[in-house]
Formats: structure tokens, sequence, C-alpha cells
């Protein structure tokens, strides 16, 4: 995994990030004035645009686009900003995935990029959200971090994102699961995305700290 | 004592005394719970009247709060208030007519739109739109702020601005003034107003700054050496 | 656009007080482009283009499709040009009815795809019936002037990189080769326009005809964020390496004479030539690296060992 914030110039909050093949660049612009038909009047409005990395947005972008927003909510702290707007744009750059298929390692780089944005944008935040895509393949073997050739191969595929509060995976934000698994494997699954959550985790505070040293 | 909070740390506080939250700081309203909101340094300070916490973290987009001294454009005119920009796209504050020195009702401040102002920030409750004032309240008198006439602005992070407003150590300003007479407005909204006597120190003043954003303080001298030498070398030519 | 960035009084004087100085506040001179870095994403097609701040990337995507019933010997051909609030919150999100982002998709659809940049005959498979589809998705990334030619260098860069799967036909059925099992094929470029854009100035602030006396206008290439903010006119010339102008677009402004534009021109010329070279020199780069294997099989590479 890579990722480099304070890519862009003009936003308040940016970053580039890549897992395997995936590449996605995540921008944040807030608090700044909504407009009329945006405004809430207690809390902060969230405007989220995913755009691919070839042709026009579908049905599909809007897919993550709600999943994304389903999860990167809760982590704000949403009535510090009364009447303000968030804008978080991100662009693909790379899938990494079969597109007409899947979208899972998508959605895990759109949400980890928006935290190291939103972070990076000095944006108030109650806990940090990290997801992570696990497979399950005919051979009942869990894989984290797939590539696309795993993903073809998988008996199921899920999505997991935690919110992070104090260096602790405390809440389940989203789980997100296709193909043929039981209960086990859910258990199994999440058994597994919390240990790997929880060294994404070490990584982003690792990030922040060498970032601050070097302020 | 500082060490490195992410969003939603845990922070110990004293439950029995009194707690004042600052930058970065939030109490949120459910869980009534005390969190960093930012990514930063931690500082906590004792004192008699209890401890004051608050975030040390960098950013681009400014908010107000009651007391910043900012750099703001004006945007529009109403019948008794200016409304002014502080950063482009963030909601407008207002700067009353009556906020300058010697106001009243037949005296009326001259500013048109588009003019830099100097001003402190006087209210800034979230859910309402934010004042800023020209005056020094407790006197009367302009206390430095009001129109900035002509010069250049440079657009630089909060963090910068701070260090370059409240830190005494901090040696751009001083390396700079070895170099060229010039005046200056800090904003903590990330504006600075440099004005010099000369078009070419100005520009030597701007590209500086600019530069010496994000770099380590012993390069600062050597930066600022080499853009005045450039814009000495090209009149030249 | 939906707002736009704020900018006081002080700033423009001073700005424009500087032109007059022969300053720029990015240390340019007025005829100096912003050096190009062209960088290759991991897939072919991919491309990021930096000038400066100003970042634009271009990714090239094909498909197979049918051909329009008019041109049936011709492949179909898309340049997307849509900004969003990435490139800076003055962009809005899905609304690109705004004069600059209308402007800037004409210009390069009129630079590149119009000016016959990507050999569309070539493109075709089945005549009437099947035919590839090429389709360039320009992404604004990152805004400080300069979209138009940044992007135009992007387009071309990225076409010049892209190789779409080699096909085999058995009458009506086509099989498409997977790139592991088949080299794939280039596209066929025809030229390789340049976009340079020019702002004009007119610090006095007086009306000057044609044939004006003390002539104060300032010409600067390939301005910033600021100086395209501030600027009273442009023009956009595209030339190739062939010396042909592709388009010369200029859209209301200050009223330029003849030789400024002849002027113009020439000095166009110069970066056209440079930034065509750098292009062609960065694909030679990449490709040599992607074909590491087929270099040492070649026997190109045998005669020039011996």
């Amino acid at each position: 995994m890579n990722t480099r914030t304070g890519y862009l110039e003009n936003v308040d909050g940016s970053c580039l990030y890549s897992l395997n093949s995936t590449k996605v660049i995540a921008a944040v612009t807030g608090p700044v004035e909504p407009k009329a038909r945006q405004e809430l009047p207690t809390q902060l409005a969230l405007e989220i645009n995913i755009r691919p990395a070839c042709g026009v947005p579908t049905t599909r972008e809007v897919n993550i686009q709600d999943k994304v927003r389903a999860v990167i909510t809760p982590t704000l702290a949403l009535y510090k900003y009364p009447r303000q707007l968030c804008q978080i744009t991100l662009q693909l750059l790379q899938a990494g995935e079969t597109e007409s298929y899947f979208h899972e390692l998508e959605l895990v780089a759109c949400v980890n990029s928006t935290t190291y944005a939103l972070v990076d944008s000095g944006i108030a935040l109650k806990g940090i959200a990290l997801g992570t895509t696990i497979v399950i393949t005919e051979g009942n073997k869990l894989i984290t971090e797939p590539t696309d050739e795993n993903l073809k191969n998988a008996k199921s595929t899920h999505v997991v994102v935690y919110m992070i509060e104090n260096s602790k995976p405390t809440n389940l934000l989203l789980m997100d699961s296709y193909g043929d698994f039981d209960q086990n494997d859910v258990f199994k699954v999440l058994e597994q995305s919390e240990i790997k959550i929880n060294e994404l985790n070490k990584n982003f505070r690792e990030y922040m700290k060498t970032k601050l040293n070097n302020l | 004592m500082s060490t490195l909070v992410i969003p939603g740390d845990e922070i110990s506080v004293d439950p029995e005394r009194p707690v004042v939250l600052g930058p970065g700081m939030y109490n949120d309203p459910v869980s009534q719970r005390i969190i960093p909101v930012n990514a930063g340094l931690l500082n906590i300070s004792d004192s008699k009247k209890g401890q004051t916490i608050y975030v040390d973290y960098d950013s681009k987009r400014y908010t107000p709060a009651v007391g910043d001294l900012v750099v703001g454009v004006i945007t529009g005119a109403f019948a008794d208030s200016y409304r002014v920009s502080l950063s482009s796209f963030s909601t407008p504050v207002s700067l009353s007519y009556m906020a300058f020195p010697n106001a009243s009702k037949k005296n009326r401040p001259t500013l048109v739109i588009g003019d830099l102002v100097y001003a402190r920030v006087c209210t800034a409750e979230k859910e309402l739109e934010a004042e800023i004032e020209c005056v020094d309240s407790t006197n009367g008198s302009d206390a430095g702020f009001g129109l900035l006439e002509n010069g250049m602005v440079i657009d630089v992070t909060l963090g910068f601005a701070r260090s370059l407003l409240f830190n005494n150590e901090f040696p751009l300003l001083r390396n700079l003034a070895q170099h060229c007479k010039f005046e200056i407005a800090i904003g903590v909204n990330g504006k600075i107003w440099i004005k010099t006597d000369e078009v070419k120190e100005t520009i030597a003043c701007y590209r500086s700054i600019s530069d010496c954003q994000g770099q380590s303080q012993e390069k600062f001298q050597e930066i600022i050496k080499n853009h005045f030498a450039q814009v000495t070398n090209t009149v030249e030519e | 656009m939906a707002k736009d960035i704020e900018i006081s009084t002080s700033e423009s004087k001073f700005i424009l007080e500087a032109l007059k100085q022969n300053y720029r506040l990015d240390n340019r001179t007025f005829d100096q482009f912003r050096d190009v870095k062209i960088q290759f994403g991991e897939e072919l097609g991919d491309v990021l283009i930096e000038m400066g701040k100003t970042k634009v990337h271009c990714k090239i995507s094909s498909s197979i499709t049918e051909p329009y019933e008019d041109r049936p010997f011709e492949g179909l051909f898309f340049i997307s040009t849509e900004s969003t609030p990435m490139a800076g919150p003055q962009f809005e999100n899905g609304n690109n009815t705004g004069e600059d982002e209308v402007l800037i998709s004409r210009i390069i659809e009129k630079a590149v795809r119009r000016s016959g940049a990507l050999d569309i005959e070539g493109l075709c498979i089945v005549a009437g019936r099947k035919c590839w589809a090429i389709r360039a998705n320009v992404h604004f990334l990152d805004c400080d002037g300069g979209f138009v030619d940044a992007s135009c260098i992007a387009v071309m860069a990225a076409l010049l990189h892209y190789k779409k799967p080699d096909i085999t036909i058995h009458g009506e059925k086509i099989i498409v080769h997977p790139t592991e099992e088949r080299e794939p094929v280039p596209l066929g470029i025809l030229h390789v326009p340049i976009c340079i854009t020019f702002s004009f100035f007119n610090p006095l602030d007086i009306e000057e005809n044609i044939k004006g006396e003390g002539n104060s206008e300032i010409v600067i290439i390939d301005a910033n964020l600021k100086e395209e903010q501030l600027r009273e006119g442009v023009l956009t010339v595209t030339l190739n390496k062939n010396r042909e102008v592709v388009q010369v677009s200029k859209a209301g402004g200050l009223p330029m004479d003849a030789l400024t534009l002849m002027e113009c021109c020439h000095k166009a010329y110069d970066i056209t030539e440079k930034v065509t070279d750098q292009i062609l020199e960065a694909i030679k780069v990449d490709n040599k690296q992607r074909d590491k294997f087929s270099a040492m099989l070649s026997s190109e590479n045998a005669r020039e060992a011996s």
C-alpha cells in the first residue's frame, strides 16, 4: 500500500493512494459555503463524487458512492459545522479489477484514501474509517488484499470497514459480501479483517508521525 | 508536553477540574467524550483555573475563531456592513460600518469591493455569521487595523502563518529584513500581505515566503538570498 | 463555474505592475513555457502530465462497436473532458456548461480529433459492421492554469503510448487476442498537434486601435491561474512539427494585429518542436523498459552487438 497526502494544491486535503493495481486520488474541500439546496440547518452536508478511470460515471459509481457515504458520515463531527459543506471527489486512475464484475477493490481504495484526505484537510473527525477486502477461495482459504485474479476465482468476496477510535476497531461500519458463504465464513472474515485493520491503523499512525516530524 | 494524537484517541483529563478545549478538540454532544478531532501534536497545559487542551495541526481551510487577526477581501457592501471573504469558497463574514475608529452614522468607512483589510474576529459562533472589526474595541483606536493599500498577498498554510505571527524564534522575517524594508500584515487565515518600496523587492519577498513553506529553517537564508540575487540580476540584463 | 476565486484589487494591480516591469510571479520570462513532466502509468495509454502545479491525467480505453451509418469505413474516437471539484472548488461537478469548460473541451476536440491526429480509418475492422471505438478520458486533477496546453499534451502522449489488442478476422467472426497472447498494436498517429496558449494584458487600460502608437500590450505564454484570471485576451494556437498551423482560436478579448499573430506562431513553433521531441523520447524510453525481453530477442539488437 502506498499513500501520499497533500498531493494536490487547490483543494484542502488530498491523497494519492495505491494498493496492488488499484490507484485512486481523493480530494477534500471543506468546510465551505454550500449551495442553497445542499444546506442542512444543523449539520455538515456531504457531497461525494466518484469518477471512473474510463468512461462516464454510471450506476456502478453511484453504488460505490453511497457505500462510501455510509462509511464516512459516522466518522465526521457533523454538528461542528452547521450549514457548511464538505466536498469529496474521488478520481480512479486505475481500477485494478474487472470493472464489469467487481467493485470491491475500488470501494476499499476509495474509503481508505478518503480517510487520509480528510485527516489531511483538517476537518473534524470523531474517528477514522479503514477497510480491507477479503476473498474466500474454492479451497476455503482466506486471502486479504486480493488481486483481480483472486477475485475471479473466489467463492465469495467481502469488504469490511471498521471505525477506529483510540487505536482500536470499535464499530463495524460496513460489511459488503457477495457469493456463496455461511455464518462460519462471516465470523472467520471478521476475525481476519480485524487483524488486517489493526495493521492498517498502525501504518496510518506511522504515516502521520513521519508527516508531522517532517514539518 | 506534546504527543501525536489521531482523531478519536482517548485523552486523560482530570474530571474534577474545569477543562478548556482549544482547536482540534471536541466534546461529542452524544457520548460526552472529550476527543481530539484532528491529527497533530497534543498540548495540555495546567493553570490555576483549569486545564487547557488543544491539538497543533496544519491545514489550509480557515474557520473563524474569536481574537484571530485576519486579512480579508471586501466582496460586498450592504446598508450597514461589508461582506468580507477570509478564504475563497468559505462562508463570508461581516464587517459592520460601526466597527471602525471614529465611526458614527454620518462618518462611514470608504472601503470598496476588492479592497484588503486587516481585522480581528470579534464573534464566531458556528451557527451564525462570524463578525470582524477594524478597531480595538477597548480604546477605540485603529490598532493597526484597516485598509491595506497596494502591496501583494501570499497564500500560505495556516500553520505557517501562525509560526510567522506567534513564534518569535521564527527566522524568516528577520532574514527578509536583511535584504529590504517591508511592511507586513499576517492573517492567521493563511493570507500574508506584504508591501515594499519596489516591485522587484516585493516579488523577491513573495517568492521567498512561498518557497520557505515546508522547508527547514536552516534553508531560509539561502532561499531568500537566491531570490533577491535573481531579481537584481534580471534588471541589469 | 460555481463561484470564483476572490482576488483583491491590490493583487491584480501588483501582478500587472510586475508584468510591466518584466517580472512574473513564478520566476519565468514572458516566453517561457513551463517544464513538462510526463509520467506513464502501469497500463498502456495511462499518462500523467505535470506543468508546474497543473496536473492532468489521461487514460485511453478501447472497445469494439458498430460504426456510424454514414461513415462505414471509420472507427469512433471520443475525447471526454469533464472537470470536477478536484481541480479546484471553482469547478462544479456534473456541470460543464461554464464558458471556460466548454472552451477547453472545444479547443482540444478541434486540435486533436478534427485535425485528424488519430487515423480513424485504421480503426475500421469490418466495413459498416465492426470498428474500434477509442476513448480518451481526460481527468483534470489540479488547476494552476494552462489546462488546454496540458490536456492536449496528455491526450497525444496517451494516444502514442496506447496499444490496442491484436485481432484476427474470420469472415463475420472477430477474435480479440489478449495482450499476453499476442503483442498489442499501436494506434495510427498521423501528426502530433501541440497547443500553446498566449495571454494578453493591457496595463495602460487605453483602448488602442490596430495602428496604435505606443503599443504597451503584454503577451505572455502559458499563464498560471492568477494570470489567467486577470488576462484580457487569450489566443491558443495549435501547431505540429511539420510547421502546419492546425488551429488558431481567439474568442473575443483584446484586439490583436496580424504581425503579433505571426510572431506568436513563430514562438509557438519552437515550443512545439521541443515538446513533441520530449513526448516521443519519453515514449521511447518507456517502451524500452516494457520490452526488456523483446529487445533481447530482436535481430536488430544482435546486429548492434556485433
